[in-house]
């Protein structure tokens, strides 16, 4: 009896271990420990930037939408009379380097160009618990100045947005993301209002179905902007199709570029989300493989 | 008595051991094309073994070591096909039959069919292919298999929108260099 038993054991061994060698081939060739992928499917969470960056060799172009607010009633079909836009286009250099140039329609016609670099990469066994990403943009108004009551002078056409971001993907599903934000302008609307801003991002994607994401993201500022101004929040969902990801999102600010997005969000006199003032917008992005 | 049988189960064990092969840096490749876009992903990660006396072979890939040649089209793999955060590996198990170890051992390549249960995407489907197999002087065995693959076998959908720029099955071609387990250690 005991000699069949042990006779089944090791008739069963090699087999057994033919298996075991594979898996233990497997986990030492093939580390299970890979970067994560996705934290956030495009480069804006909403309107504020994503952890993410353009891959390698990948020529992005970002056609940004903004249109008036809903509050213009149905004469002017709720604000969509009333369009800005922002078109960009930016490339990854490496998968960590991502450089953009981008313009936008609305507030002196800014032009900017952008750096987004990887400092950090989370990796999928918690081992670098999170992702970080430096971005910093300038920007350049166009617009001539004629008729303006001030001098439009070189230096007052300049601005900037720099964030450190941070984000984690705690799981398939779910990305949360910190931004300390920084702005700096020689222009400001007010003498109240520092020429250089600081505050705090927040923002978060959570995935309803394979193609499917809502997304949403506030930005108070806690340093040099006027109290009379309010934080710019944004509610979206991210539609992903092939190449394509379209982002459709309803704002309380009525800018584009990040600098006055943070700091010159103005929704009235009720609260930050009054949905009067509220307006829709959408972003289409689209990755080329050049 | 005992100890004969132990001795003889011993040396049955080491000897179904000595025939026991491992490969490392397997290729596995998977490639659709379709008039706007092609797609093709490399894996060169892939660990199999092979049992030349029972056939038996298993192989398995980690979905996220699939290189692709664009970045996106990896990211998107991973994300929305594969899922591969849920489903991590591609396997292969099951048997090669049709070994002819006498030409095999001659050095000749042998023609075999390889046929098994591929699981991808959490669902298994059971596929029949031939190969080829061919001894190095070296004791290593060289082998490859190609093969298709419908998507939606595995539980894997198109989206419409895309539906025009991604064939419905892939070509797969697998190879694999199979050595002695002591020299692959």
């Amino acid at each position: 009896m005991k000699a069949h038993r042990i006779l089944l054991t090791l008739a069963v061994l090699p087999f057994a271990s033919g298996a075991d060698e594979l898996d233990s081939a497997f986990a030492s060739a093939v580390p299970a420990n890979q970067p994560v992928y996705a934290t956030f499917k495009a480069l804006r969470v909403v309107e504020s930037q994503s952890v993410e960056t353009t891959q390698k060799g990948t020529l992005n172009g970002t056609i940004s939408h903004r249109f008036g607010q809903f509050s213009n009633g149905s004469e002017n079909l709720w604000g969509l009379d009333f369009a800005s836009m922002r078109l960009g286009l930016d490339y990854g250099f490496t998968d960590w380097t991502d450089v953009g140039f981008e313009r936008a329609t609305n507030d002196g016609k800014p032009i900017d160009l952008f750096l987004k670099q990887r400092l950090l990469r989370q990796t999928s066994d918690g081992s670098i618990p999170l992702s970080a990403t430096w971005y910093s943009a300038g920007y350049m108004m166009t617009k001539t100045g004629k008729g303006l009551s001030y001098d439009l002078t070189f230096e007052r056409r300049l601005s900037s947005t720099s964030q450190l971001i941070l984000a984690r993907k705690f799981n398939e599903n779910l990305s949360l993301q910190v931004s300390p934000t920084m702005v700096t302008r020689q222009l400001r609307p007010y003498n109240r209002d520092g020429e250089v801003a600081l505050g705090v991002g927040f923002s978060g994607r959570y995935k309803l179905a394979q193609r499917i994401a809502i997304t949403g993201e506030t930005t108070p500022m806690l340093y040099g902007v006027d109290h009379t101004w309010d934080p710019a929040c944004a509610l979206g969902m991210d539609i992903e199709t092939g190449g394509h990801v379209f982002q459709l999102f309803v704002s309380n600010s009525s800018f584009i570029s990040e600098d006055r997005m943070y700091t010159q969000t103005k929704t009235g006199p009720h609260s930050a989300m009054d949905p009067n003032t509220l307006s829709f917008g959408f972003n289409i992005t689209r990755g080329y493989s050049l | 008595m005992k100890k004969t049988l132990l001795v003889a189960a011993l040396a049955i064990a080491s000897a179904a051991d000595a025939s026991n092969l491992l490969a490392k840096n397997g290729y596995v490749r998977f490639f659709s094309t379709t008039p706007i876009e092609n797609i093709e992903g490399i894996c060169q990660t892939a660990v199999s073994t092979l049992d030349l006396d029972s056939g038996k072979v298993a192989i398995k890939s980690r979905n996220t070591t699939y290189l692709f040649p664009d970045k996106l089209m990896q990211e998107h793999f991973n994300e929305n096909y594969m899922e591969s955060e849920k489903y991590p590996v591609s396997a292969f198990a099951g048997r090669v039959t049709g070994i002819d170890r006498a030409a095999l051992d001659a050095g000749k390549t042998i023609q075999v069919t390889i046929d098994g249960d591929l699981d991808v995407h959490g669902v298994k489907k059971h596929y029949t292919s031939p190969g080829t197999l061919t001894k190095a002087a070296d004791g290593s065995v060289s082998g490859e298999t190609k093969f298709h693959v419908k998507m939606v076998d595995h539980g894997i959908k198109i989206p419409t929108v895309v539906v025009k720029a991604m064939a419905e099955s892939m070509d797969i071609t697998a190879r694999f260099t199979w050595r002695p387990t002591e020299a692959a250690k």
